[in-house]
This record gives structure tokens, C-alpha cells and sequence, in this order.
């Protein structure tokens, strides 16, 4: 009996002081927070430059209707054999801006009607949301961690106190 | 041991001498309380567990986590594409999924299935992911318990709000950006506190869930007989070494209302002797025999009636003719501001008519304002979930189409068919079935909470009365927007 009681302090007590098993959690905990962060930084970062690349791919196109050796499907190179006026076919890229009437607010949802569609990837900061996400999870999953190991501690040092005390008796 | 088993309902003080004092003398000396208090509950249907095929998926080891894998999956590609995919909604395949189909499928599984949806939300998965990762396992704070239901029905308003002032069903980014919040609170709270304490006492869906599946045709009770002579400590409440706790904190042994279990089987897996039952039941039928009203339900059932109007109105074509003569009248041209009134007064209106209601009655049948308005309110649920329905199926069966082509089109597949699935005519008839279907049940479920709690033929009729018409002015409100043809969201 008693020896199953020391056996057992002996085992809290190397594992409150530091173990393999606590470093472990401690790795893992910090390895899955600074993994958050690292994915929403980066991820964000790409997906931002990803849009980039995007919204700069038709003024690129202009500029180099053929280039060689690309995949990009076939842009026409003699606009001028086709009727300006054609549906589709306006690659200027603006598109008629019917005017609001009067009688409508212009902040009013639903009533914008610049057609601007730059303009929605501009309002999209996807780096800074995101990564604020990231680090608040990051940080909330550490300092649960944190709090966890020392609810942990406490408890088995409660525990060891009752068991010796027990013993004693 | 168990929360719910703790909570005992306290005492009110006594008043010391006003007509109040002389109501509650009244009532304490009523016949009806005693005869209330001795009604039989719910009586149970077939349980389905005595099926095999049932009783074998619901203690299976991969039950629910086999169906929150996938959910899971199509959650990110929906977070993926509001964040990162096309900016307008009609190009999303994140706003189609979410707004077209999840949305407005929502209410009919709360119906068919109870709060089923919670025990496969990828959110509680996620909550039980951080729990088993970091969880320090806090117990809920005492104010989350109290006031829990108001601050869902704070959130639920709130966010219906921020939708038609910045923007969220319509932008794919602002739904986004929902989502990221609510992963951050569902984050917050697996950390810290136990079980779900996010999806019972704070998810907004969570509330709505609650109050819809009292409609719901599934109802888990435990077997009390069984239960008496149980030696296992709460296992069904407490878990086990194998099987986790109840995560909405529901303890089957006195578990009278389906608002609170979302049919996760941990108890079912728990039990060690086989006490768990799943009955299939009629439509509302909890409603009947509802015995512990609490006004914050009934104050959720309201805003969510007030919510459905508001939204129906917003998208009658005379809305913006509206908003251009209240911007003349008024001379105020920030749409917030309007907005803002407006919304104040549409969730206000079924709110002040159930109050006006309850003021009516309490003066036949003898017992206060507030208590009517607790218990009554429920009587408005059935409609209530008809009416959200018959909203939700304009979009799922006049948008639905676009659900396919964003889809398809993210997969390199061409949809070019029109969005809708069905013509304007057949959404209509679908709409006023359900309305009628929801007048029916709201309708009994008044007259069977009156006949349970009251005995006196007189007491009943100055009770249905003033409910009766208050279903039937809501009823008509919704029949008449019903009416005109609503806008896309899409």
C-alpha cells in the first residue's frame, strides 16, 4: 500500500518538476499556436498576392497581347476588323455607369451602381483580418495552455499533499 | 453533479399588502395550480432505438464525427471562397452554399431532426478540437447561465442589424468576416470553458435551435423507471472514460424539453442500462405540454417573428420607394439611421402585441402579465418556424440554381439554366401551405397550453382569445408580404 503511494508522489513529483511528458505538451502547445500564426500570415500573404496577380493580369494582357510561349487563352490582335460596338468585345476595361437618380442615397446598400469592381477587392484586407485572427487564436490557445499546465500542477500538488499526508497517518 | 439538477427554482418574495399580493393569494389558491402541477408529461411514441440499424448508427464510435468530417470540409471551402473568392455574392459559391442552401435548409431539419445540425456544426467540432488541445475546462460563469438567453437574443438581433447596415449576406467578405468572429468566440470558449459552453449559452444559431426544435419530431428522454435505480453517477451526464460528457449540460433523467440536446448519443453510449429512448412525436407537440416558461424564450420567439418581417419587408419592391419617402419626410439620408428606426419598430411590433395580448388575458385569467407573456409566447412558435420557412423557401427554391452554377463553375463545370428551380406561383402556394400550417399549430398549441393550465371554461376563453387574435393579425401581416415578389439575395 504504501509503496504504491510513494511510487505514486514519485511519479507526480517528476512530473511536476519538469519531464519529457511536460516539455512535450509544451512543445506541442506552442508548436500548434506558432503554426496558426505562421498559416494565417502566410496564408494570408499569398491569398493578397494571389489577388494581386489577378487584378494585374488584364493590364499585363493589354501589354503583351502574345507572349511567347504562353498558356493564356488567344487575345485578339486586330481589334480594329471588329465593330467597336460588338457585346463582349469592349476590353477597355470600363463598362457604362448607369447615374443614380435623384431620389436614391448613394450609401444606401444595394444602390451603388458605379460598376467598379476594383474597388471590392481593395475593400477585402485579407492580411491584416486574417492575421489578427491567427495571432488572437494563436495567443488565446497559448495562454490556455499556459493556464492549463497550472491548473494541472496545482491539482497534482494538492493531490501529492493529500496522499503524503494520508501516508503519515 | 448536474447544473440543471442544482438550479432549484427560488421562492418569490412575499409582497407585503397591494392588489398584487391579493392576485397571488388568488392564484396560490386557485384549483388550476394544483391540478397543473399533478398533468402527466409528454407521453412517449415509438422509440426508434429499438431499430437496429438506428440503435447501431447512434452508438457507433463514428457517429456524429462521420457526418462532421465532411461538414467540416465544405465549411472551409465555404470560408475559403467568402474570403478569398469572387467579391459579388452572384459569383460566390460561399455566399450560394451558405445563403441559398445551408441557410434556408436550416429550419426544416430543426423541424424534422430537433437540433440535430449542432451535434455536426463544424463550430462544435472545432470547440471539442481546442477542448482535447488546450482546454482548461472552467466551469460556465454563473452570468452566462443567467443571462445566456438574452445575450443570444442580443446577438441574433445584432447581427440581423449589421446585415442590412454593412452588409453580410449580400457581400461575401462581410459573411466572411462572420464567420471568422464566431470561430474566434467558439476559439475563446473551448479554451476556457467546458463542454460547449459556447453553442448553449451564446451561439445565436444555438438559440433559435433551442426555441425551433420544441417543434421537433425527435425527442431523447430517459426511461425514469429505469433511471431510479441507476448506480453509475450521472454517466449519461458526466460521461465516461470512453465517452464523453453531455455537451450541451442536459441531464436525461429530467430532461423535459429537446431544446437543449442535439442528439450527439453520448448518453445513449453512456447509459449502462440501455435507458436512453429517441421517440418520433408530432410536429409542436413539446409545446403542448410545456410546463417551466421562461420570457426570454418567449421574447426570442418574438424577435424572430419580428426578424422575419423585418426581412420580408426589406425585400418587397416598394422598400426602396419607402426609403426614398422617409429620406424626403424626413430629410435624413443615412441609411443607417433609417434603417435602424425601422428595424426598432418591426422587432418591436410582436413583441408590444404579445404584451398588449398578455395584458388582455391576464385580466380573465387571474395571473400576471409577465407569466402570459412567458407561457403564451411559446404558443407562437409554430408559426413562427412556418414563417421563416416560407421566407427561406423563396431563396432555396427561387435562387437555388445559382447554388449549382457557383459550384459547377468552381469545379470547372457550366451551369447556364435560370436560378430558379420552380416558378413564382408554385413558391407561393408552398408559402401559404406552411403559413397555414403554422397558423394550425400555433393555434393548438394555444388552445392545449390553456387547457392544461386552466380549468375553468371562462379562464380558458379570456386566455385563447386575445392569443388567437394576435396569431391571426401575425398571419395575415405574413400572408399580405407574401404577396409581393421578393428580391434576389443573390
Amino acid at each position: 500500500m504504501s509503496r504504491t503511494i510513494e511510487q505514486e508522489i514519485e511519479t507526480k513529483n517528476i512530473r511536476l518538476t519538469g519531464t519529457a511528458a511536460t516539455w512535450r505538451r509544451r512543445f506541442v502547445v506552442a508548436s500548434v499556436g506558432a503554426t496558426v500564426a505562421a498559416t494565417a500570415v502566410l496564408g494570408s500573404l499569398m491569398l493578397t498576392s494571389h489577388q494581386e496577380a489577378s487584378a494585374a493580369t488584364p493590364l499585363s494582357a493589354a501589354v503583351v497581347p502574345m507572349a511567347v510561349g504562353s498558356d493564356s487563352s488567344p487575345t485578339p490582335t486586330n481589334p480594329g476588323s471588329m465593330p467597336a460596338d460588338m457585346p463582349g468585345m469592349d476590353m477597355s476595361g470600363s463598362t457604362p455607369t448607369p447615374d443614380p437618380t435623384a431620389s436614391m442615397p448613394g450609401d444606401m446598400p444595394g444602390m451603388d451602381m458605379s460598376g467598379s469592381s476594383t474597388g471590392a477587392a481593395a475593400n477585402r484586407p485579407l492580411a491584416p483580418v486574417l492575421g489578427t485572427f491567427g495571432g488572437g487564436t494563436a495567443a488565446v490557445l497559448l495562454t490556455a495552455g499556459m493556464m492549463r499546465r497550472k491548473d494541472r500542477a496545482a491539482n497534482l500538488i494538492k493531490k501529492a499533499a493529500r496522499i503524503s499526508g494520508r501516508a503519515k497517518k | 453533479m448536474s447544473q440543471d439538477l442544482q438550479a432549484r427554482p427560488k421562492q418569490p418574495s412575499r409582497p407585503k399588502s397591494s392588489p398584487r399580493l391579493n392576485r397571488a393569494i388568488k392564484a396560490r389558491t386557485d384549483p388550476d395550480d394544483a391540478r397543473f402541477d399533478q398533468q402527466p408529461g409528454e407521453p412517449r411514441g415509438r422509440d426508434i432505438l429499438k431499430n437496429r440499424y438506428v440503435s447501431a448508427l447512434m452508438r457507433s464510435r463514428w457517429y456524429p464525427g462521420a457526418f462532421q468530417i465532411p461538414i467540416a470540409a465544405v465549411f472551409g471551402l465555404v470560408a475559403y471562397e467568402l474570403l478569398a473568392g469572387p467579391p459579388d455574392a452572384h459569383d460566390n459559391a460561399g455566399t450560394a452554399l451558405m445563403w441559398v442552401l445551408w441557410w434556408p435548409l436550416l429550419p426544416l431539419l430543426y423541424v424534422l431532426f430537433g437540433r440535430l445540425w449542432c451535434a455536426v456544426c463544424p463550430f462544435a467540432a472545432l470547440s471539442d478540437f481546442v477542448q482535447k488541445l488546450v482546454g482548461v475546462n472552467r466551469p460556465v460563469p454563473p452570468f452566462l447561465k443567467k443571462y445566456g438567453i438574452w445575450i443570444i437574443d442580443a446577438t441574433f438581433l445584432a447581427i440581423t442589424w449589421a446585415d442590412h447596415v454593412f452588409g453580410i449576406v449580400e457581400s461575401p467578405w462581410g459573411s466572411g468576416i462572420l464567420l471568422l468572429l464566431l470561430t474566434s468566440a467558439v476559439i475563446v470558449s473551448g479554451a476556457f470553458f467546458q463542454r460547449r459552453t459556447f453553442c448553449r449559452y451564446l451561439c445565436f444559431l444555438g438559440g433559435l435551435s433551442a426555441n425551433y426544435s420544441r417543434t421537433g419530431m425527435l425527442a431523447l428522454r430517459a426511461d425514469q423507471e429505469v433511471c431510479a435505480t441507476c448506480t453509475s453517477k450521472a454517466a449519461c451526464y458526466n460521461g465516461t472514460d470512453t465517452v464523453a460528457a453531455c455537451p450541451l449540460f442536459s441531464f436525461p433523467r429530467t430532461m423535459d424539453s429537446s431544446a437543449n440536446c442535439n442528439l450527439c448519443a453520448n448518453c445513449i453510449k453512456a447509459c449502462p442500462n440501455d435507458a436512453i429512448t429517441i421517440t418520433v412525436r408530432k410536429p409542436t407537440k413539446e409545446l403542448w405540454f410545456l410546463r417551466t416558461p421562461k420570457i426570454e424564450e418567449s421574447f426570442l420567439a418574438m424577435a424572430i417573428m419580428g426578424i422575419v418581417i423585418i426581412q420580408n419587408v426589406t425585400m418587397l419592391p416598394g422598400w426602396t420607394d419607402a426609403l426614398a419617402w422617409m429620406n424626403r419626410t424626413t430629410g435624413i439620408t443615412s441609411y443607417p439611421v433609417i434603417f435602424t428606426a425601422v428595424f426598432a419598430v418591426g422587432v418591436s411590433i410582436p413583441v408590444a402585441l404579445l404584451t398588449l395580448a398578455a395584458k388582455v388575458a391576464s385580466l380573465g385569467n387571474l395571473e400576471s402579465t409577465f407569466k402570459n407573456f412567458a407561457r403564451f409566447g411559446y404558443s407562437l412558435i409554430p408559426l413562427d418556424v412556418a414563417a421563416h420557412l416560407a421566407h427561406n423557401m423563396f431563396h432555396l427554391l427561387a435562387e437555388g440554381g445559382s447554388v449549382i452554377s457557383t459550384v459547377g463553375t468552381l469545379f470547372g463545370g457550366h451551369y447556364s439554366g435560370s436560378p430558379a428551380l420552380v416558378g413564382n406561383g408554385t413558391i407561393q402556394v408552398l408559402q401559404y401551405t406552411l403559413l397555414a400550417l403554422g397558423l394550425i399549430g400555433s393555434l393548438y398549441t394555444l388552445r392545449a397550453i390553456t387547457h392544461r393550465r386552466y380549468l375553468t371554461p371562462a379562464r380558458r376563453r379570456s386566455t385563447i382569445l386575445p392569443f388567437s387574435v394576435l396569431i391571426g393579425i401575425l398571419t395575415a401581416l405574413n400572408v399580405v408580404m407574401f404577396m409581393y415578389p421578393m428580391a434576389h439575395r443573390m
